[in-house]
C-alpha cells in the first residue's frame, strides 16, 4: 500500500474589476492517493448463487431443446403427412392398376374369345361325347354310376329325395 | 475531512433527455403492444368464426368418396360385372381464357360436337361436365392438350368383362352407378355400399399432408349360381337356334335338380350392358322370368303326374284316345294326330292331347288345381331376380267347360319358362320342387353371409316322379322327343309346341312357340335343361326346333361337369369293348396324332383329326380322346361338420380347401362321391 500526496495549486487572485465576495479562497486541497493491492485477496465462490445460475442456465437450455424438438417434430409430421399421403395415393393407385389388371384378364378369359382363338387360330373342335373315355374307371358298361359333380342340397333333401327301387 | 466528490456537470444535464426518450420509447411499445393485441383480439375473438372457416376452405377439402360397387361373380369365382375408378371431364368456365378454341380442340378428341360444348362454357361459369366416365384414351389425349380451366375428376364405373354374357342376370347400371335392371337392380342395396369421406389438408400449392377419413361401406361382392361356361354353352346354342330358324327370340334355363341352382341363363335377343343404351327394349326383357307363354305339351307333366300321384291310372293302363277328338262344354279338341288305344306312357310320348285329357276329366277341376298350384305355377319362383311374372292361373271358379281340358294340355295357363323348369327338375329329384336360386353367397372381404337353399317342398311321390321320368325317357327314346338323346347319355324331357294368340285374340296358325324341356342323364339327373323358341320359321314343333338345342347343351353340360356317360348303346363299339389298357397303349404309342396326349377335365376343345382306329359297319369313327387324371379320390359328405374337422378330412385326401362362411358345412361342391384329382380344389359353404 502507498500514499500518495497531491497538491492542488492555491486559486488565482480575483481581479479588480470583480468585486469581492465577502470571503477569501486561499485553501490549498491535498489528495492523498492510497495504493491499494488486492492480488493476494480471493474472491469467495457463492455456491448459492452459482448452483441457481447453472440451474438457470440448465432450465433455459432445457426449455431451448424441447422448443426444438417441438419445431423438429412439428416439421417431421408435416413432411412424414406428405409421405403418408404419397403413399395412400401410391396404394390407391395400385389398388385401381390391380382391378385393372383383373378386368383385362377377366376379358381375356371370355369364352367366346378362347372359343373363337381355339376354333379360328387354332383349328381345335369340341370332342364328340363318345370320343372322350375316361380313364379312372368310374364308369364303363355296367358299372354304377358315379354321381355328378354338382352341389346337392343337405338341408333340404336330407335323403328323402333319393330315388326309390 | 475528504471533500465529497460532485458529478460531472454535462452528466447532470443529459439526465431528463434519455428518461423521456425512453419514456416515448416505453410508450410506443406499449401502444404498438395494445395495437397488437387489439387486432389480436379482433382477428381471433371478433372474426375467429368467419376467417376459421376461410382458412378451411382454403386448406382443407371434403372429398366424398363414392362406394366402389360390389363384384359380381360366377360360381367358378370369374368376375361378371366389376366396377374401376375412371376420369370424367370437367370445366370452370370463367378460368377458360378462350372459350371457343377450347370447345373446337376438346370437341374432336372427346367426339363432341364443339358448338354444344361452348354453348355449355357459355350457359355455366363455375362448373360444367364436359364429359363424364372417358377411357383412358381420351382422358390421356385431353390432359396433353394442358388446357386451362378444364380438370379431371375420379368416378367409377361399371365394367361388363364378357360382355353379353349373363346379360339378362346381370342387369345394367346408369351413370350414376345405381342399378337399372336384373340383379344390379335387385341388388342395388347390397352391391352398391355406402359412401365416405375424406378431409384432406392441402399447403398452397394444393398438395395434400394429411387427411382424415370417415370410412364408407364397399358393396359387398355377390357370387351367383351360374357357371360362365354353363352359361355360354346355352347362349352359343340358343343363338345358334334363334338364327337357324330366323326366331323372334328364345330362352334356355340350365338348372341343377338337386338344389335348385340355375346354372345358365340365356336369352335371345341379347345386349351388351356396356352399352345397353345401343339396344332396344326388347332386347333386354329376360324372357326366362319375364316371358308368360302357354307353355302347350310340356305343361302335360302337372296333369300326369297329378293322376298317377292320385292313384287314378298306371303308365300301362291304356286309354281310348277317340282317334283323335274330344267334345268339352260343346267344344271339340282335334288332336294333332288320331291315335287309337294308347298306353298312358305312350299318351306322353306321342304327346296326346285327347289321353291328357282324359286324365284331367278324372282329375276333376280342383285337384288339378291343386296340383298346378303345388308344381309352383301361378305364383313367382323368388329366385332372386327382379320383375318376376307369376304366370296365368285362374282359379277354378273362373274356368269355362272346357277349361279343364285346355289347361291339361297346356293351353289357357300362362308360365314363364322358369317356373317350367323348376316343376320338370322336381320330377328330376325324386318328386321335390326347389326354389330355383340365382345367387350362392354375398360377402365382404372374409365376412360371408352365405343363401343356404331353401328347403325343398315334396309336390309328389318319389315312385310317381320314377314313373314320370320313365315317361319322359320313354319321349326321348321312341317318341317325339328323339332329336333331343344326347350322344353317350340318357335323357328325359318333353316336347311343347304351342300356338301363340294373334293380335284378333284367336290362336295364330303361323306363331308358334315350340320348346322342350327335360333332364339328364335318368338314372341320376344332373342338369334340367329347358328350351324355348319363339316364333321359329320354317319348322314349328318342339322336336324340330327346341329338341336339338336341348341335345348340344345337354352333351356339353355334361361332359363339362364330368357326368359320366351312362349309355353305352351310342358308344362307338371298339370303345365300348376295349379295356382301358388299350386306350392308354394308343395314347403311349402317339398312334395317330399326339392329339392323345392327356388333357384336363372337362376341357372343350380338342383337336379333332378323323383317325380311324377301329370300324364299325363301315363307319369311319373319329379319334378318341383319352382323359387320365391320374389317381382319383372320392369326395366324401361333409355335411355337417365343423370347419376344422372338414380342413383335417380335406388334408388326409390331399384335397385343396376353400372355405366359405362360418359354422356347419351345408354345402359342398364338388358333391359327395364325385371322383375328383387329387388337389382339387373343394369348396365347401357353412352356414350357422
Amino acid at each position: 500500500m502507498a500514499t500518495v500526496a497531491i497538491t492542488i495549486p492555491r486559486a488565482r487572485r480575483r481581479p479588480r474589476s470583480q468585486p469581492a465576495t465577502g470571503r477569501a479562497c486561499v485553501t490549498d486541497f491535498y489528495f492523498f492517493v492510497k495504493r491499494i493491492d488486492n492480488s493476494r485477496l480471493f474472491r469467495e465462490v457463492d455456491r448459492e448463487k452459482r448452483r441457481e445460475c447453472f440451474c438457470l442456465l440448465g432450465l433455459g437450455v432445457l426449455v431451448f431443446l424441447f422448443g426444438l424438438v417441438i419445431a423438429w417434430q412439428h416439421f417431421q409430421c408435416v413432411r412424414y403427412g406428405y409421405q403418408i399421403e404419397e403413399s395412400k395415393a401410391q396404394r390407391a393407385a395400385m389398388e385401381e392398376w390391380s382391378r385393372q389388371l383383373r378386368l383385362e384378364q377377366a376379358s381375356l378369359a371370355d369364352p367366346q374369345r378362347i372359343d373363337t382363338l381355339a376354333r379360328q387360330k387354332l383349328g381345335l373342335a369340341p370332342p364328340d361325347p363318345q370320343q372322350v373315355i375316361r380313364m379312372d374307371g368310374a364308369r364303363r358298361g355296367g358299372g354304377e354310376l358315379g354321381s355328378p359333380e354338382l352341389a346337392r342340397n343337405f338341408s333340404a333333401l336330407g335323403g328323402e329325395n333319393s330315388r326309390g327301387p | 475531512m475528504i471533500p465529497r466528490m460532485s458529478r460531472p456537470r454535462s452528466d447532470a444535464g443529459a439526465r431528463p433527455s434519455t428518461t423521456a426518450r425512453s419514456l416515448l420509447l416505453a410508450g410506443f411499445l406499449v401502444l404498438w403492444m395494445v395495437g397488437l393485441v387489439a387486432r389480436l383480439y379482433h382477428l381471433q375473438i371478433i372474426q375467429y368464426v368467419e376467417l376459421l372457416s376461410r382458412a378451411q376452405r382454403q386448406q382443407q377439402r371434403t372429398i366424398e368418396v363414392a362406394p366402389k360397387r360390389g363384384v359380381i361373380v360366377d360360381r367358378q369365382g370369374h368376375p361378371l360385372a366389376m366396377s374401376l375408378a375412371v376420369d370424367s371431364i370437367f370445366a370452370v368456365p370463367s378460368e377458360i381464357p378462350d372459350p371457343p378454341m377450347v370447345a373446337k380442340l376438346l370437341g374432336p378428341v372427346l367426339g363432341l360436337e364443339s358448338r354444344e360444348l361452348e354453348g355449355r362454357f357459355k350457359a355455366f361459369r363455375s362448373f360444367c361436365w364436359v364429359k363424364r366416365k372417358v377411357s383412358t384414351e381420351e382422358a390421356t389425349r385431353v390432359r396433353a392438350l394442358n388446357l386451362k380451366g378444364v380438370y379431371f375428376q375420379k368416378e367409377t364405373k361399371r365394367f361388363y368383362p364378357k360382355g353379353e354374357l349373363a346379360a339378362h342376370v346381370l342387369g345394367h347400371v346408369g351413370l350414376d352407378e345405381t342399378g337399372l335392371a336384373g340383379l344390379e337392380y335387385g341388388m342395388d342395396d347390397v352391391i352398391r355400399g355406402k359412401p365416405g369421406r375424406v378431409l384432406v389438408a392441402s399447403d398452397a400449392r394444393r398438395q395434400s399432408f394429411r387427411s382424415t377419413e370417415w370410412q364408407g361401406q364397399a358393396g359387398k361382392d355377390v357370387v351367383l349360381t351360374l357357371d360362365e361356361n354353363i352359361q355360354y354353352i346355352a347362349e352359343k346354342a340358343l343363338g345358334e337356334a334363334v338364327n337357324r330358324w330366323k326366331a323372334a327370340g328364345g330362352t334356355v334355363i340350365v338348372q341343377n335338380p338337386n338344389t335348385g341352382e340355375i346354372l345358365a341363363m340365356a336369352n335371345q335377343p341379347t345386349f351388351d350392358p356396356n352399352e345397353f343404351a345401343r339396344s332396344s327394349p326388347e332386347a333386354r326383357i329376360n324372357r326366362a322370368i319375364h316371358w308368360v307363354y302357354e307353355p302347350g305339351s310340356t305343361f302335360k307333366i302337372v296333369t300326369v303326374s297329378a293322376a298317377l300321384e292320385e292313384k287314378l291310372t298306371r303308365p300301362d293302363e291304356v286309354i281310348n284316345c277317340q282317334q283323335g277328338s274330344i267334345v268339352l262344354a260343346g267344344h271339340t279338341i282335334n288332336d294333332h294326330e288320331p291315335f287309337g288305344d294308347l298306353p298312358v306312357r305312350m299318351i306322353v310320348a306321342k304327346s296326346s292331347g285327347v289321353g291328357v285329357i282324359k286324365l284331367a276329366l278324372r282329375l276333376g277341376e280342383g285337384r288339378l288345381y291343386r296340383y298346378i298350384r303345388q308344381f309352383g305355377f301361378g305364383s313367382r319362383t323368388e329366385a332372386g331376380l327382379p320383375g318376376e311374372e307369376r304366370g296365368l292361373l285362374k282359379p277354378p271358379q273362373f274356368w269355362s267347360g272346357i277349361s279343364i281340358g285346355e289347361i291339361s294340355m297346356g293351353q289357357e295357363v300362362g308360365v314363364t319358362p322358369l317356373q317350367l323348369t323348376a316343376a320338370y327338375s322336381a320330377i328330376a329329384n325324386g318328386g321335390i320342387l326347389f326354389q330355383p336360386r340365382i345367387v350362392r353367397d354375398v360377402f365382404r372381404g372374409d365376412e360371408h353371409d352365405p343363401i343356404p337353399p331353401a328347403p325343398g317342398r315334396r309336390v309328389v311321390s318319389a315312385r310317381t316322379a320314377e314313373e314320370m321320368t320313365e315317361m319322359f325317357a320313354e319321349v326321348v327314346r321312341v317318341g317325339s322327343g328323339i332329336p333331343a338323346r344326347p350322344a353317350g347319355y340318357t335323357a328325359a324331357g318333353k316336347t311343347g309346341t304351342a300356338q301363340k294368340i294373334d293380335a284378333s285374340g284367336k290362336y295364330s296358325k303361323t306363331h308358334y312357340i315350340a320348346s322342350f324341356v327335360g333332364f339328364a342323364p335318368v338314372p341320376q339327373p344332373a342338369a334340367t335343361i329347358l328350351v324355348v323358341i319363339d316364333e321359329p320359321m320354317g319348322a314349328i314343333y318342339g322336336r324340330e326346333v327346341a329338341a336339338p338345342v336341348f341335345r348340344a347343351i345337354a352333351e356339353q353340360t355334361l361332359g363339362y361337369l364330368n357326368v359320366p356317360q351312362d349309355n353305352p348303346s351310342r358308344w362307338p363299339q371298339g370303345a365300348k369293348s376295349t379295356p382301358a389298357g388299350s386306350f392308354r397303349q394308343i395314347r403311349d404309342d402317339g398312334a395317330g396324332s399326339p392329339n392323345l396326349a392327356p388333357e384336363p377335365l372337362g376341357v372343350a376343345t380338342s383337336p379333332v383329326k378323323t383317325v380311324s382306329f377301329t370300324k364299325s359297319s363301315g363307319r369311319e369313327i373319329p379319334e378318341t380322346v383319352v382323359l387320365d387324371d391320374g389317381p382319383l379320390v372320392t369326395v366324401p359328405d361333409l355335411s355337417g361338420m365343423a370347419v376344422r374337422q372338414v380342413a383335417r378330412v380335406c388334408q388326409e385326401l390331399g384335397l385343396d380347401l376353400n372355405v366359405r362362411g362360418t359354422g356347419l358345412a351345408v354345402e359342398q361342391f364338388p358333391a359327395a362321391k364325385a371322383r375328383v384329382a387329387s388337389g382339387t380344389r373343394l369348396r365347401v359353404m357353412f352356414a350357422r
